[in-house]
């Protein structure tokens, strides 16, 4: 992303550092926009039924404890400083309110005790979703419709597990999360614009406003996504069921219908109420010191919202 | 168009001074009647809620996630709460004088479950519970009027001027003093229709307590800084409004807008038209 500056529109000019860097690079990525979905479709999922898929050793859960939690953050910072949208910071892992609210869960994938992978779903609170610094308009058009709103942030996957389909069970589970324990009606994405091909053609979600530059992510473009999940849910059955393509997943052939909808699998380890894991005043309070963020560095409503008063 | 508007633009055109201002009879809106009269007059389809809407959308403009946003002479915080709830990642401050207002005020946070507004019981003249600089937008509306004098306006704005950051946003708007009192008397007959004696009463007052564009004009120019701009209806100076660039896009939200609009009173509907054609006709493009 960062190396993808065209050397002659900035020739002559001073460096920019933060703004006017990220660009969609001219090439295979900006050509998928033209891929008609049912062939974009039809070469995702023979990619997809190439390798088998993660299942076996793995598991995915929300996070249990404040340990690993802090090992999803520091795999979500460790990946971003990769793509160059944020920096290594001393703590390793950057302090966000969000990820500490009761309304939020973070997933991860774990194999041999390691965490090998994460996400997380933000349900609407009193700080609002994290992708409103930038696309507000957009977020409070859909809250002042009067759905209940949660915004899909932080996916991170070790590079040594690139290409096993972790985020599609990552995501899985957080989709059954959502629609079967938490009532959530409408899924929000900020992405950049080269990876909304696939949430758009496969995963059927659909554009809420224009790409904007996410200023805290050093200037990444990004565009606003949201998914209804009622309708998704209907989506997903007229174009998957009847799809040619299979692809097997523990042995068994499956489409992306039977996969989001229907099956159970052993890895996906869903509590068994809908109840969210409040964080205790002693963890947050560690979190934030591990972080090396104090009182006086948060604001009066994020103080009320993680009750530190 | 009637001829009482037409005479009312002629008289505004060929006066040559102001009438003299009368201050408001009571300075701080505290007597039970005149409260709940003001304070019922903001609600859905009520006589002020399409100049809210109006004065609303442009706020939005001037409001980034993360702001503190100060406003000055709250009332009953109609305003406030309908530019709080479109601006969620804000921190809106409301200070008033009166405390019969913020007691409504209060009533109407907690009927409708707003977290990010707190009201605070100050004197606008002065300020002195807000620190320096800690504030990024400053708001105002239909409130400047209730100064006793304009040495107080000049003090309100010296103390704006110190609590605003350095990437200062200012949106005010207040009643402009007209140039006879005849044009005064035509425009409370406008507004009658639909509108109880205590309103009308009130409304005469603020017109006749108004200040001129002139004393705004002067003031904006030395305390406000050179990006304050004064904005005034065309022709007659019924309404004013000084206001800084816009600092967001708000395109996205006209829909919004447009929806309440379109849910509005005809009465209001005509209001708002008025207001977005004179205001533009003075150099102000409307939000929405």
């Amino acid at each position: 992303m960062l190396q993808s500056q065209k050397v002659m529109t900035n020739f002559g000019r001073k460096p920019r550092l933060h703004s006017g860097v990220d660009t969609l690079r001219h090439g295979l990525a900006s050509l998928e926009r033209y891929i008609p979905p049912p062939l974009y479709r039809h070469l995702f999922l023979t990619r997809i039924a190439r390798a088998p898929l993660a299942i076996e050793g793995f598991e995915f859960r929300p996070v249990q404890s404040l340990f690993e939690l802090e090992e999803a953050l520091r795999l979500v910072n460790e990946s971003y400083a990769r793509r160059g949208i944020s920096t290594v910071c001393r703590a390793g892992m950057r302090f966000s309110a969000f990820h500490l609210l009761p309304g939020t869960t973070t997933f991860v994938a774990i194999k041999e005790q390691q965490i090998i992978g994460t996400v997380s779903l933000i349900e609407d609170s009193m700080l609002g979703l994290p992708m409103e610094d930038v696309h507000g308009n957009e977020v409070l058009l859909q809250r002042l419709s009067g759905q209940r709103l949660a915004e899909v942030g932080t996916l991170a996957v070790s590079t040594h597990y690139r290409g096993k389909g972790v985020p599609l069970m990552l995501y899985n589970a957080m989709f059954r999360w959502a629609m079967h324990y938490r009532g959530i009606e409408k899924l929000l994405i900020a992405v950049h614009p080269r990876a909304s091909s696939f949430y758009r053609k496969v995963l059927f979600f659909s554009p809420m406003g224009r790409v904007e530059r996410y200023t805290k992510l050093n200037g990444a473009l990004s565009q606003p996504l949201s998914l209804g999940l009622a309708d998704a849910q209907d989506t997903f059955r007229s174009v998957y069921q009847s799809s040619s393509v299979k692809f097997a997943v523990a042995g068994q052939h499956t489409n992306f219908f039977d996969f989001f909808c229907q099956r159970d699998f052993d890895a996906i380890r869903l509590p068994a109420d809908a109840r969210v894991h409040r964080w205790q005043e002693q963890d947050v309070l560690i979190h934030m010191a591990r972080c090396g963020v104090h009182d006086r560095h948060l604001g009066k409503r994020v103080k009320r919202a993680l009750a530190l008063a | 168009m009637d001829t009482g508007l037409l005479r009312a633009i002629y008289r505004e055109i060929t006066t040559k001074q102001p009438f003299t201002r009368t201050p408001e009879p009571e300075l701080v809106m505290e007597a039970q009647p005149s409260v709940e009269s003001y304070a019922s007059s903001a609600g859905q389809g009520q006589a002020l809620s399409g100049t809210y809407l109006y004065h609303a959308a442009q706020m939005c403009a001037l409001i980034k996630p993360g702001d503190v946003v100060l406003d000055i002479g709250c009332g009953p915080a109609s305003l406030l709460l309908q530019v709080a709830r479109l601006n969620p990642r804000a921190e809106f401050v409301g200070v008033d004088l009166s405390k019969n207002m913020l007691d409504i005020a209060r009533d109407s946070i907690r009927q409708q479950g707003i977290d990010n507004v707190e009201l605070i019981e100050d004197d606008m003249t002065r300020l002195g519970r807000i620190g320096d600089r800690s504030v990024d937008v400053v708001i105002s509306s239909m409130a400047l009027h209730h100064l006793e004098s304009l040495e107080q306006l000049e003090s309100t704005f010296r103390n704006i001027a110190r609590v605003l950051r350095n990437d200062r946003a200012i949106y005010l708007n207040d009643f402009g003093r007209l140039k006879s009192t005849e044009s005064v008397d035509y425009f409370v007959q406008r507004a009658s229709d639909g509108a109880d004696q205590e309103t009308l009463l009130d409304y005469r007052n603020s017109l006749l307590a108004a200040f001129s564009l002139e004393e705004f004009q002067t003031l904006a120019a030395s305390y406000l800084g050179p990006c304050a701009r004064v904005y005034s209806t065309a022709l007659s100076p019924l309404m004013m409004v000084i206001r800084t660039p816009k600092r967001r896009c708000v395109k996205t939200m006209k829909p919004e807008f447009k929806r309440r609009y379109a849910a509005l009173p005809a009465s209001r509907k005509a209001d708002v038209q008025q207001l977005r054609l004179f205001l533009r006709l003075g150099g102000l493009a409307s939000a929405f």
